[in-house]
């Protein structure tokens, strides 16, 4: 599928297709499309369990949060908003960087990183601090949705954080291929781009 | 009026008959509440519409990713072209 000839159409005036001898161009390369088909199947899956938490907060009786679950810490979790926000301008910086003079995206990609993981490790002390207040998984709905919903969002930001890690010792080896970033790229912006989404739903 | 028509209608007629006043999916998928309706509403058309919106921006960009290259090539063959021409 991601390669394409366009022999039939391009062969000139007498329409003879042209040998096999010409070159199959890839229209785009194999690695981002099998990773834009993993990010349209995960968008499907979360659309599913931000759903099925909408439903479920419809149909609460009384408040949100449950009587005698705490509130989401939604002030702190928007400073981790912003950094994985710019974790995602870094990674652009990045990519553009690779394209003119591939040994200056070494810098933009490793402050892209540490964001990502900035972000992993604050997510991780809040649920500590959470817990410690009485929401856990069985607490209540409330807490189901919540540390299903931002769980499964970490498990894809710590993949991600791989991918990019994976990416970053291959530039550093000099064998980072254009095809391998812009794969790593669509996971991290699904990764970044969902966020905002899952934080207005779940937090505000 | 010719005979089909008169079945017809009276076909039509009964089918309306028959329609129910209330159609519920399923006994849980109920409540009186109105934000539990809306979410409802507004979930099922989120789910429907999500498949058609993704899938169909992925055809949409692989499209436009295929026009581009034809351009290119076009304009590659045009350049090759008045290059080898004789003069």
């Amino acid at each position: 599928m991601t390669t394409h000839t366009i022999r039939a159409r391009t062969a000139g005036p007498s329409g003879v297709p042209a040998g096999p001898s010409q070159p199959r161009t890839p229209i785009v390369p194999n690695g981002v499309l099998g990773m834009l088909i993993f990010v349209i199947v995960e968008a499907m899956m979360f659309a599913g369990l931000i759903s099925a938490f909408v439903i479920v907060q419809a149909a609460a009786v009384g408040s949100w949060p449950p009587p005698g679950q705490p509130r989401l810490p939604a002030g702190e979790t928007a400073i981790n908003t912003v950094a994985l926000l710019l974790s995602g301008v870094a990674l652009l910086f990045a990519q553009r960087s690779f394209r003119s003079e591939p040994a200056r995206a070494l810098r933009p990609l490793l402050v892209s990183i540490l964001l990502g993981a900035f972000f992993v490790l604050f997510q991780g002390a809040e649920w500590v601090a959470l817990i410690g207040r009485g929401l856990t998984l069985t607490s209540s709905t409330h807490g189901s949705f919540f540390y299903l919903i931002v769980g499964m969002h970490g498990l894809h930001a710590v993949a991600a954080l791989g991918l990019l890690a994976f990416i970053a010792w291959r530039l550093q080896q000099g064998r980072l291929t254009q095809d391998l970033l812009s794969a790593g790229q669509v996971f991290w912006y699904f990764v970044v781009g969902l966020w905002p989404i899952l934080y207005i739903q779940v937090y505000l | 009026m010719s005979s089909v028509v008169i079945l017809m209608v009276a076909f039509a007629a009964a089918v309306l008959c028959l329609v129910p006043g209330v159609a519920e999916a399923c006994s849980v998928c109920f409540s009186a509440r109105e934000e539990n309706r809306v979410a409802f509403i507004a979930t099922t058309g989120f789910m429907t519409a999500m498949p058609f919106v993704l899938v169909g921006s992925l055809g949409w960009w692989l499209r436009a990713r295929v026009l581009e290259h034809e351009q290119s090539e076009r304009e590659s063959a045009e350049n090759d072209r008045k290059t080898t021409e004789p003069r």
